[in-house]
């Protein structure tokens, strides 16, 4: 009897837990992505550590902290997506699917990955113009994309560090959609000591990269790096 | 009446003895049924499916997408791509197609590759655009991904291909479908080991150590209307594990006529029943995915 009154209270713990684990996230307005893991923060006596980003979530857009990133989607990231990711000039690897893998399942099969496919890496006080060339390098190194064409390259102030701003279309080699339709990436970035911050906005060139460029261009404004 | 009397009596026993459990059992066979009870449709339909599907005289039916895959017999689940099956497969669900739209009044105009580049972008957008239906505008899903729901996605059906007007104006039509799916054909060796595993299950059900089989699926097929405006007004999804295995049911046969078992069948299939290079089996899944959107535009 009591066996069987644990085993009870075990599924209803087990219930519980899969409530409180973390999914999309529907409520707009002011946000806070908190630093990234310590781990990859860096060593003491080096320059300041990684800061936080606070930005404004787009009415009826729902958002996700990836592993240590921000993606934020209206219909579907394989549609559009706002994307930050935040690289130590030291790191590696990226954490892309968290501590439970099969939340916010779609977010982690996107499947273009920057830090895997770095074939040069960032550096500390990096001109906007030369961190471009090491993403670009990276989605050029990047198994996931296919037919990828550079459109625009320029600078711009975002959350008051100067960046570059990089326009370019691209396809996806993935199995999840067999024939890809072609996207359209902009990706702004910029080191601010031994990080670089990258945001972007993705999406696919037929209708959904118009539809929702303007509300990208409102997040950009609302982003703010914030020291701890 | 005694045996009744005889039953009260039994369970009165085994109440004193095992309530807890049973009042457990109970629970989970009430939110079964309740699961059951509640299961939502499969398909999706545009708030305005209705009044929009009034004003469309004429549909095209864009060339359907089929990935189609040979299941072979080996320790997992191997599947080798065979593209040079998939024109087959595409030109019998077309003809199946034509053959469900020949009962009704309105034509239907098949519209090929490369006639229009904005219907072909169309077709090519449907496929992340159905990923992100199955994401995100059903609560459950018995899927391998998990969903993950957005509350105003499962409410209504909200997405759209962009819009095609000129190139649906030069091809006469007011709307078009797009169909897309997969087929995995299994040999003879694949339909074999799932009986054996079936069947070694069962045993090892019998002997208190159930082990779990996995039964891979034979066939999915889905289906969208696409208006000029780009709307997506219904959608529909169909599987062979919903569907069952076809030749079941013959199109030309009077409805529930069920075919006789013939020789050559395997554990109540035949070999080109789970092809949809099958004209049988084709026009079998598109009559499936039709009969939602006949009772739905109507109403």
């Amino acid at each position: 009897m009591i066996h069987t009154v644990l085993s009870c209270l075990f599924v209803i713990i087990l219930v519980s837990m899969t409530a409180c684990v973390p999914s999309w996230n529907h409520t707009g307005g002011s946000q806070l992505l908190p630093p990234p893991n310590e781990m990859k923060a860096p060593e003491a006596g080096r320059a300041a550590g990684p800061r936080q980003v606070s930005f404004t979530v787009p009415a009826g857009w729902h958002w996700f902290i990836r592993g240590e990133d921000l993606i934020v989607t209206r219909d579907g990231v394989f549609l559009q997506q706002i994307f930050i990711e935040r690289i130590q000039v030291d790191q590696v690897d990226q954490d892309v699917l968290g501590t439970f893998w099969l939340v916010a399942w779609s977010s982690g099969v996107w499947p273009t990955r920057t830090v895997k496919s770095l074939n040069r890496r960032f550096t500390p006080a990096m001109s906007p113009m030369d961190a471009a060339k090491v993403l670009i390098g990276s989605r050029e190194n990047d198994p996931a994309v296919a037919d990828l064409k550079v459109r625009e390259l320029t600078t711009q102030t975002v959350a008051g560090h100067q960046a570059f701003r990089v326009v370019f279309d691209f396809r996806l080699k993935d199995a999840v959609l067999k024939a890809s339709p072609l996207y359209r990436s902009i990706y702004c970035g910029c080191m601010v000591d031994d990080w670089f911050y990258g945001i972007s906005y993705t999406a696919t060139r037929r209708y959904y990269f118009e539809k929702d460029a303007q509300t990208f261009e409102a997040f950009l404004q609302s982003v703010r790096l914030v020291a701890k | 009446m005694g045996s009744i009397v005889l039953k009260s009596n039994y369970l009165n026993v085994q109440k004193k003895t095992a309530s807890f459990p049973m009042i457990c059992l109970l629970v989970m066979i009430m939110v079964s049924v309740a699961g059951c009870a509640s299961a939502p449709p499969l398909y999706k339909k545009h708030p305005e499916l209705s009044q929009r599907n009034r004003i469309i005289k004429t549909v095209g039916l864009l060339p359907p997408v089929i990935s189609m895959n040979e299941y072979q017999a080996s320790l997992g689940v191997k599947l080798v791509p065979k593209d040079e099956w998939s024109p087959a497969a595409a030109g019998e669900i077309t003809k199946a197609f034509i053959g469900e739209m020949a009962a009704t009044s309105s034509p239907l105009v098949v519209i090929g590759w490369k006639e229009e580049q904005d219907l072909d972008e169309m077709v090519e957008l449907f496929g992340p655009v159905e990923f992100c239906i199955q994401q995100h505008a059903y609560e459950k899903s018995d899927r391998f991904a998990p969903p993950e729901p957005f509350p105003e996605k499962v409410r209504f059906l909200e997405y759209s291909l962009g819009p095609a007007r000129e190139a649906m104006a030069r091809k006469g039509v007011d709307a078009v479908w797009i169909v897309r799916g997969f087929n995995n054909v299994p040999t003879i060796g694949a339909q074999v080991k799932e009986g054996v595993e079936f069947m070694l299950s069962i045993v090892a059900a019998i002997g208190m150590h159930p082990t779990p089989t996995t039964t891979v699926i034979r066939i999915n097929l889905s289906l969208a209307l696409v208006d000029k405006d780009g709307t997506i007004l219904f959608y529909n999804t169909i599987d062979s594990n919903k569907i069952g295995p076809s030749g079941q049911e013959y199109p030309d046969q009077p409805a529930g006529t069920k075919a006789v078992p013939g020789p050559g069948r395997q554990a109540g299939r035949e070999y080109g029943e789970e092809d949809l290079r099958n004209p049988r089996v084709a026009r079998q899944y598109i009559k499936a995915l039709l009969s939602d959107f006949r009772t739905e535009a109507v109403r």
